[in-house]
């Protein structure tokens, strides 16, 4: 009956939401200081405040625009890559390295760097792109490496055309790795993101928003849009999900 | 044009495979190559069906041949169902060869969900149903029940072995003896015919 109660699909969801905050209204109740650390009410006051302006969802769409812009950029660009390598040895003996390199630097060096380069409103974008092509790359890479060499033995015997070795083998060895891909970057392109509109500051972005409350001392704010990123890279994470089942169904068919 | 190898040579690293390999195939029916395992049966199977390129000598008359392969394993795409993977080589007759192996009522189901009889069958009738001149069997029995076995090769030697070459490879003596029309024993490696 316990074990039941704690799997329950909403007990699982609602207990760690109502524990954490209970810790988090005890801390801000402990700290005393808004400043510091606000309340759960208040933040949740300020949230309320901040839905009902039209500024809060333009500066959310833009947002969400440019870091999905250069998600699926970043994905195309990877995926396109990823062939280009299975195909050419000497795209893997070029690219690995630059992509190694990419991996290590600290996504604050690019941001720094673009900034010279274009305009605050791409910077996030390219910097998405450059954060998430690099994963897709190296996952599809191993994804069709992982592909059963007996199958393409068994598809030449039986003179299967490109297009079907491609759907009936490849697709279907490459596609957990491309999930994988998707879902891991999908994180960090967020995190990249939000991180690129802080320094960069474009007109309409949440990034834009959370340098101001640093800026202006509006810690309320800070926890505001802070949760308005987790909440949308969440709901994104679930919706790419749900698209890559149901894309993983009906890929071998 | 009888197909034939004419001093083939194969090595795979120092291990030579083939070694001034000769031999006529005949144009049609059973043809067993029967000898113990890691002989080179395989490999000989493979200089057939392209997967393996001669390192010296010739296969005479295989130009433009089209092959059909039961292979050691299974090789079926395990996402497909079982009509899909037949119908991956043969569209128009799928439910005739699935019926040939008897699983047809399994039709819209995946190999993965089948025993490895079952597996084995599907893989007996994707070969059988894939338009081919030339029929490879590696082993093609393998954890297949006898009665079921014999049936099938009954039907094989009936509407296919009567027009074209059906090379099956085996270890076993009792199929050997059982399904050949033409019985070949080989010892290797390298591959050499020890009697026919």
């Amino acid at each position: 009956m316990r074990t039941f109660i704690i799997n329950h699909k909403w007990v699982k969801f609602l207990l760690p939401a109502f524990f954490y905050l209970a810790i988090w209204g005890w801390a801000a109740n402990q700290v005393g200081q808004e400043l510091l650390l606000p309340s759960p009410a208040l933040v949740g006051a300020r949230f309320m405040h901040l839905v009902g302006q039209s500024a809060f969802w333009h500066i959310t769409l833009a947002s969400l625009f440019r870091i999905m812009l250069g998600f699926f950029l970043g994905v195309l660009s990877g995926l396109g890559l990823a062939i280009l390598t299975h195909c050419f040895l000497l795209c893997e003996v070029l690219l690995s390295p630059l992509i190694r390199a990419i991996r290590a630097t600290p996504v604050v060096s690019f941001i720094l760097l673009t900034l010279v380069w274009f305009s605050s409103a791409a910077v996030p974008v390219f910097i998405v792109w450059l954060m998430v092509m690099p994963i897709v790359w190296q996952n599809m890479v191993a994804g069709i490496a992982a592909v059963d060499r007996q199958l393409l033995e068994m598809a030449q015997v039986f003179r299967f055309g490109r297009g079907q070795i491609m759907r009936h083998i490849y697709v279907p060895a490459a596609l957990p790795f491309f999930f994988s891909a998707c879902i891991t970057s999908l994180g960090l392109a967020w995190k990249s993101g939000i991180a690129a509109e802080v320094l960069a500051v474009p007109v309409l972005a949440i990034g834009g928003k959370l340098h101001d409350a640093k800026v202006y001392l509006e810690t309320p704010d800070l926890f505001v849009w802070t949760a308005v990123v987790i909440c949308l890279s969440l709901f994104l994470e679930k919706i790419i999900k749900l698209a890559l089942r149901r894309f993983g169904k009906v890929a071998p068919l | 044009m009888s197909i034939a190898w004419q001093k083939a040579e194969l090595s795979f690293g120092n291990k030579k495979i083939l070694h001034q390999f000769s031999y006529t195939l005949p144009e049609k029916g059973v043809i067993c190559f029967f000898g113990p395992s890691g002989c080179g049966k395989t490999t000989l199977l493979h200089t057939l069906n392209g997967l393996l390129k001669l390192q010296s000598g010739q296969i005479l008359g295989l130009e433009q041949k089209k092959c059909a392969m039961v292979f050691q394993e299974d090789r079926l795409l395990p996402q497909l169902t079982a009509w899909q993977n037949i119908a991956l080589v043969n569209e128009q007759e799928t439910m005739l060869y699935l019926q040939k192996v008897g699983l047809a009522e399994f039709a819209q189901q995946k190999p993965t969900d089948f025993s490895g009889g079952m597996k084995r069958r599907l893989a007996i009738a994707r070969a059988w149903a894939a338009d081919s001149d030339l029929l490879l069997l590696d082993e093609p029995f393998t954890g297949l029940e006898e009665s079921l076995a014999s049936h099938i090769m009954a039907q094989i030697k009936l509407e296919v072995a009567c027009k074209k070459p059906v090379i099956l490879v085996t270890h076993d003596s009792q199929i050997a003896k059982k399904y050949s029309d033409f019985l070949v024993a080989v010892t290797g490696p390298p591959l050499q015919i020890a009697a026919q």
